[in-house]
């Protein structure tokens, strides 16, 4: 199965864009930071779940960033739609900026959540290790930070992004155009992003891991230069029941570099 | 027609190779190259240049608000602007202004202007800028997804403060008091005029013609880039009947001397430094995400004092440049005066911000200019818009001769 659903929260204030993959027990999806289409590690996990991975406000078809002011708001919000989506019990599984909101939500319904896998999620802070401000990075900078194989395709996408090429761009023509939409798509997804991570990305989730007391598996890429590999250890020490596994030659982008292998690891974390 | 001396308070001592060595003026300018006996000089420098075009016949004298940042080390323009309250006696003092969505809680710049418009006897003009995604973002750690929304409640706060008379309760987003109750209320009835800078965020347009705030375009682009903003503007100004040029400012850049070959010897080198140095900005700084609207985005208006990525050291520019360009205006008096002429009209604009000391240029040369500016050229620029009532300068000042403020001081 592969479908693309959109269905709104909050009397309208929300419409969230919500892709299916797969058949099987379903497994709840949040995507990072970066998010690449066809993702692999989504087509990985849809091989035995019905992968169920709904797009971050702000990205896509998801609206009403806006009205998401702190981690209250964004818990209800994901709580309101497990509840829409009738998911109790289910695996979840978070990426980068969609880890921080995995765990945030584990933390306040740890009952719904039968295994947590958190993939390099943002949330804590470490001062000897300051997670990489990618926000203000130039394209090739961010590129070797988010991947492992700055060759790869993925990093050149990033390392190709159009840039500002003047101070003023005529909508007219097709350059114009073409940077102009790239940059209302950064600000969209972008800007929903700030809302967590601006301008340092800890929103006091240490005070709350100790509520993560289902499985959790802490995954991270050894060459992440996003969030250093060291703050696996930082979460898995503050959750009681966690297993730390770091994946060589992958970097944020873990789910691109090492979907297979990572895939892999969840199965077999989630059926043991 | 109105014009008033815009002073940054440019830190001029950066090395002659800050542009290759370093990737930004701006949030991360080495702090090792701040030395505190040059910064004495220069902000007592600097207060004596204001004082000194007060003194040669500016009609307003303007200081602003940065962070982290060597071309303007006025963190709190509010200092300066109170030494010049006891300094001058009959300018306006423009502070333009205090980045009201970094205040917490906002009404600490409502009580910073009140004071500043008493003890100027009532010649504050209140600037409000959003400020830059480098002075609030990441100087001072504000969001730029809320920044926005925070400056429009930290506005509204700020007026009722002024405004209103009784004390009253404000359960905001993002600030909350229950007794807002402002001691010292402002001199002016019912507030000082508001000055909203604007860099060319198209949403700031719509927003000053309908509170009635001025409009003053501050950027270092000069007057070509500013035709476009201030057109656009104007556009949106006309579309609900308003045309009075007052409504609006514009920040020139000007040098002035008495002839091509001083010009050239005197202020190239202080004009390079100034571009080529100080608005060496790091192009990431400049504009996160959500700083910018993306009304403003889609118009095609996009950051203004960035170097580019990969490309950092590769686009100096020449004095000549800059003048051709319109980023500065340089010539004689009578050209001077002739082509601020058209700038003033092409722009409609009533009140022109014209900086006269910038970049590395010293002392005794910014006092020239300021003379020169102000003796041969203001004087044949006034008349303009004379069939226009300037509805955003201070009202009602205290008539303040010399012997009511030595009494005053305690004489």
């Amino acid at each position: 199965m592969s479908e693309t659903e959109k269905i709104t929260l909050n009397d309208g204030a929300f419409d969230v864009e919500i892709l299916e993959r797969g058949e099987g027990a379903p497994l709840l999806y949040l995507h990072g930071v970066i998010r690449i289409d066809d993702d692999p590690l989504v087509a990985e996990l849809a091989r035995r779940h019905r992968v169920v991975a709904p797009l971050l406000p702000g990205f896509g078809g998801s609206t009403g960033a806006e009205h998401l002011t702190d981690i209250h708001d964004l818990v209800i919000y994901y709580a309101e739609l497990i509840d829409r989506l009738s998911l109790d019990r289910i695996p979840l599984v978070g990426h980068s900026l969609g880890g921080m909101f995995a765990a945030e939500l584990a933390a306040v319904a740890p009952g719904r959540i039968s295994h947590l896998v958190l993939m390099a999620p943002f949330g804590l802070w470490d001062d000897s290790a300051p997670t990489f401000d990618f926000f203000a990075a130039s394209p090739r900078d961010m590129a070797k930070a988010f991947y492992s194989d700055p060759n790869s395709t993925g990093a050149m996408a990033i390392a190709r992004a159009p840039q500002e090429v003047a101070t003023e761009v005529d909508p007219a023509t097709s350059e114009g155009k073409a940077i102009i939409e790239h940059l209302v798509e950064r600000v969209k997804t972008m800007s929903s992003a700030v809302r967590y991570l601006w301008p340092i990305p800890d929103r006091g989730l240490a005070r709350r891991l100790y509520r993560l007391t289902m499985p959790t598996l802490v995954i991270w890429g050894k060459d992440d230069g996003v969030i250093a590999p060291t703050y696996a250890e930082l979460f898995s020490q503050s959750i009681a029941d966690a297993e730390t596994v770091l994946f060589p030659g992958a970097a944020h982008m873990l789910n691109h570099e090492k979907s297979d292998a990572v895939a892999a690891h969840i199965e077999k974390f989630i059926t043991a | 027609m109105k014009i008033e001396m815009f002073h940054l308070c440019p830190y001029r001592e950066l090395p002659n190779d800050f542009r290759e060595k370093y990737r930004s003026v701006w949030v991360d300018v080495p702090a090792h190259l701040f030395d505190p006996e040059t910064a004495y000089t220069i902000y007592n420098q600097t207060l004596d240049e204001l004082k000194f075009a007060a003194e040669v016949g500016y009609d307003g004298i303007c200081v602003n608000e940065h962070h982290q940042n060597a071309y303007g080390i006025m963190p709190s323009p509010n200092l300066m602007a109170s030494v010049m309250a006891r300094e001058t006696r009959d300018v306006a003092i423009i502070v333009m202004g205090n980045s009201i969505a970094l205040y917490d809680p906002p009404i600490r710049v409502a009580e910073e202007f009140a004071m500043l418009d008493c003890i100027s006897g009532g010649r504050l003009v209140a600037g409000f800028p959003t400020g830059t995604c480098m002075d609030t973002a990441y100087g001072y750690g504000v969001s730029p997804a809320i920044l926005r929304e925070k400056y429009a409640e930290a506005e509204d706060l700020i007026l009722r403060a002024w405004e209103e008379e009784d004390i009253f309760s404000f359960n905001g987003k993002y600030t909350q008091l229950r007794y807002v109750n402002i001691w010292p209320r402002p001199l002016q009835k019912p507030r000082p005029p508001v000055w909203v800078p604007g860099a060319g965020s198209i949403e700031t347009w719509a927003s000053c013609i309908e509170k009635g705030h001025l409009y003053a375009y501050l950027s270092y682009s000069g007057f070509k880039r500013g035709k476009k903003v201030m057109d656009g503007f104007w556009k949106v100004a006309n579309e609900v009947g308003v045309d009075n040029p007052y409504h609006a400012g514009f920040l020139q850049l000007v040098c002035v001397a008495e002839n091509e070959q001083q010009l050239q010897d005197k202020w190239a080198e202080h004009a390079e430094y100034f571009y080529n140095k100080m608005l060496h900005t790091y192009e990431g700084f400049s504009d996160a995400p959500g700083y910018r609207s993306l009304e403003t985005i889609r118009a095609g208006l996009l950051a203004q004092t960035i170097s580019r990525f990969g490309r950092e050291g590769s686009d100096t520019k020449t004095f000549d440049d800059l003048r051709e360009a319109g980023n500065i205006v340089a010539g004689t008096p009578s050209q001077v005066t002739e082509q601020l002429e058209k700038v003033i009209k092409d722009l409609r604009v009533g009140h022109l911000m014209i900086l006269n000391q910038f970049g590395s240029a010293p002392h005794e040369l910014a006092k020239e200019n300021i003379k020169l500016t102000a003796e041969k050229v203001l004087p044949n620029l006034r008349h303009l818009w004379s069939d226009y009532e300037d509805h955003w300068w201070p009202q009602n000042a205290i008539s303040r001769d010399k012997s009511t403020v030595a009494a005053a001081a305690g004489g």
